[in-house]
């Protein structure tokens, strides 16, 4: 396993490897630090690219934005009281008060030293899982591997929020749009109106931008997203790093739970970053500057949303079960490469597992040095109006989208899912359930008809059926919990 | 109309769809049919429950939000900007229609002078033609088949 991941080490660090992993880190930044735009919108616009690369570059590509969304997404929440992404809602609590008093610094550079470690103890939270997780993994046939999907279809749940029934509905139109092409279990075309450009089904990468990325355009164009008032970048970025090693064990807490918390799939950045917040003020005995600029603040939080994508990648590449739209992008990502989750990445493909830890562990490095030495004029950048900035995310995005089949139809569904998209962000519907609905189709239709096929109904009582089903059922229900305790920490 | 009603007839408009789908699943061969075919029809019985859950909340509310008219012309708007470079894609062609799009946009959108959107635009341009270059990009022709920088 040592001897596989220093080889694996050599192969991320391929001369004509790195320039992929660094626009990776590039756009994470920049997609982290413009409030509004999300990591599954990231995921989405650099998904197209991926066709047709090697799977180690694919990969360096993708994680490399994954990993450092949550060290760019520092700068709006501490600069400016807003926040890059979901997962960095906690960090205003005392990054923005701090920066007002004019230690923006200070946090930022807490903040950035935290994400740092943080992430590389998810990188290395992700690689003890490898060996463990490794005869479980193999142990599986296509009964339990049908469960697997549905225990990834049962998040839809709770990524919902307070509205399951419509999370449940959007999920299943997902299920639908999967089955648009070829059946798995007989040579027939389903819902292709005689149309040659859906014979091969929807490209995952036009649906995801169109569900996530026009809405967002859209909506930043709208609202006229710009912010007139940020705070000066005063303080000493030397004390935020002094403070972090100060605090190590407080580092190290929260980045576990992080790492933890994140395994647990539709478990999302704001329900770790709260809850770490929330643990965080609860275990400090001095507790009553917190919310007024105390820097435990920051470094809780920012230590836990970047372990966090280490933990989350486990059940992702392990499991087959996407936890978030992102994940679930990336699920499709690495289909488009060639690639598929579960067995055969602790086996055959064991190099691209251990360099997608070094590519989390390398990139963490880089966006948190990159963010320390370049942050006067990355700061600036998320104070572009939308308006300026939107028509070339566009012209990406009409490039990203025609990518994946270099149809016509591939701008006509981009077009059409982007609409649909729109109605139900307008509406407030959930869209990741049908994004996880959609990648996980394919592989419920299969591994239920396999199984039909080969055992009847007797497969519902094998043993790992069973424990599936067990399992299926608490992390549910730790899910309600961790959502309902993180919805306490915001209000308190 | 408030967003409950919109959210209701969305969520009929989804039940139509299902039917539709469950009818269209039930012409498929068996082995094909299975699996779209119960999907269907549990999406739509969802679908029903939810419209009568939405409207059943809908009644006991009282207050209606107020519609922010001026946002959704907005949006209005800038569909009809997106709808409008993927036509022109269309017709022109893709590099054509991206420098049209950018030139008009920026001008009329953005308010940038006109110096600086030629400059962006031939920046993107020039950007578009490195990446096609080193990362085997292709983009569409049009029907008026014009080929610039391809």
């Amino acid at each position: 396993m040592i001897e596989s991941a220093f080889e694996a080490l050599s192969i991320v660090l391929d001369p004509g490897r790195i320039p992929f992993m660094f626009l990776g880190i590039s756009i994470g930044l920049l997609i982290g630090l413009l409030p509004g735009l999300s990591g599954t919108v990231g995921m989405a616009i650099l998904l197209p690219f991926v066709y047709g690369m090697d799977p180690h570059t694919g990969m360096a590509m993708l994680i490399g934005m994954a990993a450092v969304l949550h060290t760019g997404d520092t700068f709006p929440s501490i600069l400016l009281g807003v926040p890059g992404s979901s997962g960095s809602q906690a960090t205003i609590m005392d990054g923005y008060p701090l920066a007002k008093q004019g230690g923006a610094g200070r946090a930022l550079g807490a903040a950035f030293f935290c994400s740092m470690i943080g992430g590389i103890i998810g990188g290395v939270v992700l690689f003890i899982s490898i060996p463990l997780a490794k005869p479980l993994v193999l142990a599986f046939g296509s009964p339990e591997l049908f469960m697997l999907a549905i225990l990834g279809l049962s998040m839809v749940g709770i990524l919902s929020g307070n509205t399951p029934l419509r999370g449940l509905l959007v999920g299943m139109i997902g299920l639908m749009l999967g089955a648009v092409g070829g059946a798995p279990a007989v040579a027939e075309y389903r819902y292709t109106f005689e149309w040659v450009y859906l014979f091969n089904g929807l490209p995952l990468a036009v649906v995801a931008l169109g569900l996530f990325a026009f809405p967002e355009m859209i909506e930043l164009l709208a609202k006229k997203q710009s912010i007139a008032k940020t705070e000066e970048l005063k303080g000493s970025w030397m004390q935020g790093i002094k403070d972090s090693i100060k605090n190590k064990w407080l580092i190290l807490r929260s980045a576990s739970m992080g790492s933890l918390m994140g395994f647990v799939p539709g478990v999302g950045g704001s329900v770790v970053d709260w809850i770490t917040y929330g643990i965080t003020k609860q275990m400090t005995k001095d507790s009553e500057s917190f919310g007024k600029g105390d820097i435990r603040g920051v470094i809780g939080p920012e230590s836990a949303n970047n372990a966090k994508e280490g933990g989350a990648l486990i059940p992702t590449l392990l499991f087959s079960i996407p936890g978030s739209g992102t994940t679930a992008i990336l699920l499709g990502g690495l289909s488009l490469l060639g690639l598929q989750a579960g067995p055969r990445l602790v086996n055959e493909d064991i190099s691209i597992t251990l360099s997608i830890v070094w590519t989390l562990v390398l990139a963490n490095i880089f966006g948190a040095a990159a963010c320390i030495l370049l942050s006067k004029y990355i700061a600036k950048l998320s104070l572009i109006p939308a308006t300026k900035l939107v028509p070339f995310l566009l012209v990406v995005l009409m490039v990203a989208s025609y990518q994946s089949s270099r149809q016509f139809g591939d701008i006509f569904l981009f077009a059409g899912i982007g609409l649909l998209g729109l109605i139900m962000k307008r509406l407030d519907w959930p869209r990741a359930p049908l994004l996880i609905g959609f990648v996980l189709s394919q592989a419920t239709e299969r591994y239920l008809w396999i199984s039909m096929e080969r055992y009847g109904f007797s497969w519902l009582l094998q043993p790992g059926v069973i424990i599936l089903g067990v399992i299926i059922i608490a992390l549910i229900a730790g899910g309600y919990y961790l959502k309902r305790t993180s919805e306490k920490s915001n209000f308190a | 109309m408030s967003k409950e009603v919109k959210s209701i007839l969305f969520t009929a408009f989804l039940f139509i769809l299902f039917c539709l789908m469950a009818l269209e699943a039930n012409t498929f061969t068996d082995k094909a049919k299975f699996f779209p075919f119960f999907v269907a029809i549990g999406a739509a019985f969802i679908a029903f429950v939810s419209v009568i859950l939405q409207t059943f909340e809908h009644v006991k509310k009282t207050k209606e939000e107020e519609e922010e008219a001026v946002e959704m012309k907005k949006m209005l708007k800038y569909i009809f900007w997106f709808v409008g470079y993927g036509v022109l894609i269309y017709v022109l062609g893709f590099m054509p229609a991206t420098i049209l799009f950018l030139l008009v946009f920026l001008l009329v959108e953005s308010k940038f002078r006109v110096m600086t959107t030629i400059l962006s635009t031939a920046l993107v341009v020039g950007v578009l033609i490195l990446f096609a270059n080193v990362m085997n990009l292709y983009w569409p022709a049009g029907v008026l088949g014009i080929t610039l920088f391809s």
